[in-house]
């Protein structure tokens, strides 16, 4: 019988995993008008983010989050007919404690 | 040899481990555990690394040999901080570190700003006096008006809190690495295949169990987390096991996600949260259920608690910012933002499971990031995937 407590853990399977999965989108139009613009409008000084919400006619839109409310000058009032909605989220961070 | 889950007999912690609450051995679950020996040479690696790191901060050795003082009398007490309170001899100290003045806190002595620190954590505000007659008890005489020195209150940790020692450990309490500051347990969970079918997890995020990248397996991971007053190993509940990794400024990211690799008795698949001061649980469901826009959610962090939420867009791409000027974009993420005047999240709440407020409690999203008034989500069944396991709520 082998001893148990010194023989060495089975580590096998840990570490870094990587994750790529084929598509990570369905198809839905919006979301390919969002895949088409994201470099884009993530390039514009300012804009942290862009995705998929609703706009004030409950519509759906492209929210796009920016650091403040002067970066919307630099933004479409819409986009292919989709309305672009600014959400003021200031920059992201990761949540960790600070 | 391959493991059976129905025959293996439990690996349980070594005796050097001096928290193991039960004495009885876990015989009829089967549940394999870390090994206790090696995961914490581990630990004095990142022990020395750690120290490596204080040295060329400037931290000078006596403020080294004054934490470890301190440290060993706060583990000769007890190694549960919760009975800390009923100790005399730890008169409301519940940990110890070295760190920089932090505008938060309470400084005393003749510290400058950016000078190393002795940090005492203490479950409410101190007078001076007190906490350098406790100094002088831990370490005997010394020159203890030079010492710079600050405190940290934490709250009762033995009053109910997310930021106080749980064993078992729920979902919606503090964790981290060593070397992080605090983020939130989001949930038990269990492998999908070998050997990981037999262990049960803790699942988080990168950046709270795997330190961004930087950690390695078998690294220790405690609860609480550092920023509340766990130290290693007296609060160790799990080792690193498995991430994703964050590709910084490349290839967008679709998950911020870790497992550690858990003591089976150190944690519980239920959720924690605070229901007019009294501790509650509660249970989630099993089954990832996708995100659609103006769905309620909640979630309970480490932070903010339990909070209530409505799902505000889909398919985000966001930048989030990781500190040391490292941004990582991530692609077909949740927004959220919360239904009333409070903040939905908050720093330290990264890693909290956000599921469906209705009945069935269904997982939709692993919380990570958080700008203003929106918080970012990672799609739970993204992170079910991608790491390989189901949740053991």
């Amino acid at each position: 019988m082998s001893d148990v407590q010194d023989s060495p853990q089975d580590f096998s399977g840990s570490g870094a995993v990587e994750y790529r999965p084929a598509s990570a989108r369905s198809s839905a139009a919006l979301e390919a008008l969002l895949a088409r613009e994201e470099a884009r409008l993530l390039a514009i000084l300012g804009v942290t983010s862009v995705g998929i919400g609703l706009g004030p006619a409950g519509t759906e839109a492209l929210v796009v989050g920016v650091v403040d409310a002067g970066v919307a000058t630099r933004l479409p009032s819409d986009i292919e007919g989709v309305p672009v909605v600014v959400n003021v989220s200031g920059p992201v961070d990761a949540l960790r404690r600070r | 040899m391959p493991k059976q889950p129905s025959t293996t007999p439990p690996v349980d912690p070594g005796s050097e481990d001096d928290q193991t609450p039960i004495g009885a051995p876990a015989t009829s679950s089967g549940v394999e555990d870390p090994n206790a020996a090696s995961a914490s040479l581990e630990a004095l690696q990142v022990e020395a690394d750690q120290n490596a790191v204080f040295a060329e901060a400037g931290v000078s050795s006596d403020l080294l040999a004054l934490r470890d003082a301190v440290e060993a009398t706060l583990l000769a007490a007890s190694g549960d901080l919760s009975a800390l309170a009923d100790a005399p001899s730890t008169q409301g100290v519940v940990g110890v570190g070295i760190g920089l003045p932090d505008p938060d806190s309470i400084a005393f002595g003749v510290g400058s700003p950016g000078e190393p620190t002795l940090t005492l954590f203490t479950e409410s505000a101190l007078p001076r006096e007190v906490l350098l007659s406790y100094l002088a008890q831990s370490a005997g005489t010394r020159a203890l008006s030079s010492v710079p020195l600050q405190q940290v209150p934490v709250g009762g940790v033995d009053a109910y809190s997310h930021r106080a020692r749980h064993r078992p450990a729920p979902g919606g309490v503090s964790v981290g690495h060593v070397n992080v500051t605090a983020g939130t347990l989001g949930s038990r969970a269990i492998g999908l295949t070998a050997p990981w079918n037999n262990r049960h997890l803790i699942l988080s995020n990168n950046h709270v169990l795997a330190n961004s990248n930087a950690g390695r397996v078998n690294d220790s991971i405690i609860q609480p987390g550092s920023a509340d007053g766990g130290r290693h190993p007296g609060d160790q509940i799990a080792v690193l096991a498995r991430w994703v990794p964050i590709n910084f400024g490349g290839a967008a990211n679709i998950v911020d996600a870790a497992f550690g690799w858990a003591w089976h008795e150190r944690i519980r698949g239920s959720q924690y949260y605070l229901s007019g001061g009294s501790p509650t649980y509660y249970t989630t469901g099993t089954a990832p259920l996708a995100a659609s826009l103006g769905m309620i959610v909640g979630k309970s962090g480490r932070t903010t608690g339990l909070t209530q939420g409505r799902v505000t867009q889909i398919g985000v791409s966001v930048n989030v910012n990781y500190g040391g000027g490292r941004v990582a974009l991530f692609r077909n993420q949740i927004a959220i933002q919360s239904v009333n005047a409070n903040p939905f999240s908050a720093g330290g709440d990264s890693g909290s499971l956000i599921w469906q407020w209705a009945t069935g409690v269904r997982p939709v999203g692993l919380l990570f990031a958080g700008g203003g008034n929106t918080t970012f989500a990672n799609p739970i069944g993204n992170v079910l995937a991608a790491l390989d396991i189901r949740l053991l709520p």
